[in-house]
């Protein structure tokens, strides 16, 4: 096996696969100083026990988002150059609501969005998953083949997402191409065309959400959107319990859309392209699938385990602190390896392995832990449990297209984004 | 009938969100898992203790009758 020091974290290989790297960080360096000022957590207890302790480790500063784009390598984020920062100028001012916040402020703003995504509220919008992932599958079914992120993945969240923030009809082609358009520049190297139209997008997209939720506010539907501008924010509270509470004005409101819009998105689009290309690279457990769809829950938490959609996330370190004989000063910056600590051996038998049989299927950190585990992974789970048992009730013999191809995924740490998936198959 | 909390820690994420919206029935311990204050409950209680069920984001709280 080689040594720590023999990858290079930053080349194509390394994101294509960056499996071997993770095992060598785990086993020689826990905590790996991969920059000047910036270390990797990698091992499963390490990772969780910083995501525990947000006074140390905190999500302020941008939740610590690493420049991973340019020619630079790893840096701490910059300001956006001059054109893309007087293009951002007409949209929403930005607001530290959610996933850049610590406790207590955080748990303030989560607590309303919570509420809106606990179990049994998302599981009223099953109805709405079901026909979004019927009707998808509806236009590619006679053809016998399909390119499965454009058509299928990137589809089911997307339009998920619009029913249950109520957006009109008449919007949704123009909301799926901001919403497409504004998030590839998260997803890995871009053009500075790229860089430019997606600040466009996103400025629209911006636009759009504040007059949804002004319109709201003088009719709040039961979505989200009706949701957010109905709630009240805890603003105070005193030693002798009495609370004072405040509506979110629109800049924050749009703030946590647009954050729930991202994670909501792209990482369903992730796990269901990494899930079926593991399936389809270990039959055995594809024959699993077939035979018994009771299993796509577990096959899912392995998906989520073997390929997390979310790799790794920042945190800025607070004060001087110690973490595995590492010294991490003020000021320094940690990435938790999600997808690293998802592969830790101590914790996972044959951790290497896409295995739909686990004892414990949901012990993986795909979904983070502490304060900021996702909000929305009961939307998450129930999206792709949908979109996969559709899937296999109508679609059989599922192979890929020979000679289409190349298992690129997206130049980027932080989501683990396959790039295209060409698949061949049967209609039932 | 006497209603019960039962906190599955192998699956509790150590969110926080119980212990924020009801810090009379369970407070975080140093580790961040939470812990019991108040043990057993009666039928009147019930609609609040349904509401605890369902703020949790690993759904790691049941209730147990007894």
């Amino acid at each position: 096996m080689k040594s720590v020091h023999e990858f290079d974290p930053f080349s194509e290989e390394t994101i294509d696969c960056p499996y071997d790297f993770f095992a060598a960080m785990r086993r020689d360096a826990p905590v790996f100083q991969a920059a000047p000022g910036v270390y990797f957590v990698t091992t499963y207890d390490l990772i969780r026990s910083v995501l525990v302790d947000t006074e140390t480790f905190s999500s302020r500063n941008g939740a610590a988002f690493l420049n991973f784009q340019g020619e630079e390598g790893l840096a701490p984020p910059t300001a956006p150059p001059p054109e893309i920062a007087a293009i951002l100028k007409d949209g929403i001012e930005p607001r530290d609501t959610m996933l850049s916040a610590d406790p207590p402020e955080h748990t303030r703003f989560r607590a309303l969005v919570n509420r809106s995504l606990a179990p049994r509220r998302v599981a009223r919008l099953e109805p709405v998953v079901h026909s979004v992932v019927d009707g998808l599958i509806d236009r590619f079914i006679d053809q016998g083949q399909v390119e499965f992120v454009r058509s299928f993945s990137m589809m089911v969240p997307l339009t998920v997402v619009s029913v249950a923030l109520g957006v009109p009809d008449s919007e949704i082609d123009n909301y799926k191409r901001w919403s497409v358009d504004s998030t590839r520049v998260l997803a890995g190297r871009v053009t500075r065309e790229q860089a430019v139209a997606a600040a466009h997008a996103k400025v629209e997209l911006q636009n759009f959400l504040a007059r949804q939720v002004e319109a709201a506010r003088s009719d709040p539907g039961e979505n989200l959107i009706g949701d957010l501008v109905n709630a009240h924010l805890l603003t105070d509270e005193t030693e002798d319990g009495s609370k004072d509470y405040r509506p979110l004005d629109t800049p924050e409101i749009v703030s946590i859309l647009e954050q729930l819009l991202v994670a909501g998105q792209e990482t369903v689009n992730y796990l269901l392209s990494s899930t079926m290309l593991s399936l389809l690279r270990n039959p055995a457990e594809m024959a699993k699938v077939e035979r018994d769809r009771s299993c796509i829950p577990a096959m899912l938490e392995e998906g989520l385990r073997f390929d997390s959609p979310i790799q790794a996330l920042g945190r800025f370190v607070t004060k001087d602190t110690e973490l595995a004989g590492v010294k991490l000063p003020a000021g320094s910056r940690v990435m938790v390896l999600y997808g690293c600590g998802n592969r830790d051996e101590s914790v996972f038998a044959q951790a290497d392995r896409f295995r739909i049989e686990r004892d414990d299927p949901r012990n993986h950190i795909a979904f983070g832990a502490g304060p900021h585990y996702c909000v929305g992974a009961n939307l998450a789970r129930l999206e792709s449990r949908v979109a996969m048992e559709h899937w296999f009730d109508r679609i059989a013999d599922t192979r890929l297209a020979p000679g289409k191809n190349d298992f690129k995924h997206q130049y980027n740490f932080i989501f683990r984004a396959l790039q295209e998936l060409h698949l061949e198959f049967t209609a039932r | 009938m006497a209603i019960k909390i039962r906190i599955d820690l192998s699956t509790c994420v150590q969110s926080g969100q119980c212990a924020y919206f009801h810090p009379d029935l369970l407070r975080l311990r140093d580790d961040g898992f939470p812990e019991l204050i108040a043990t057993e409950f009666d039928e009147g209680q019930r609609a609040r203790l349904e509401e605890l069920v369902d703020l949790c984001p690993a759904m790691a709280i049941h209730l147990v009758e007894e």
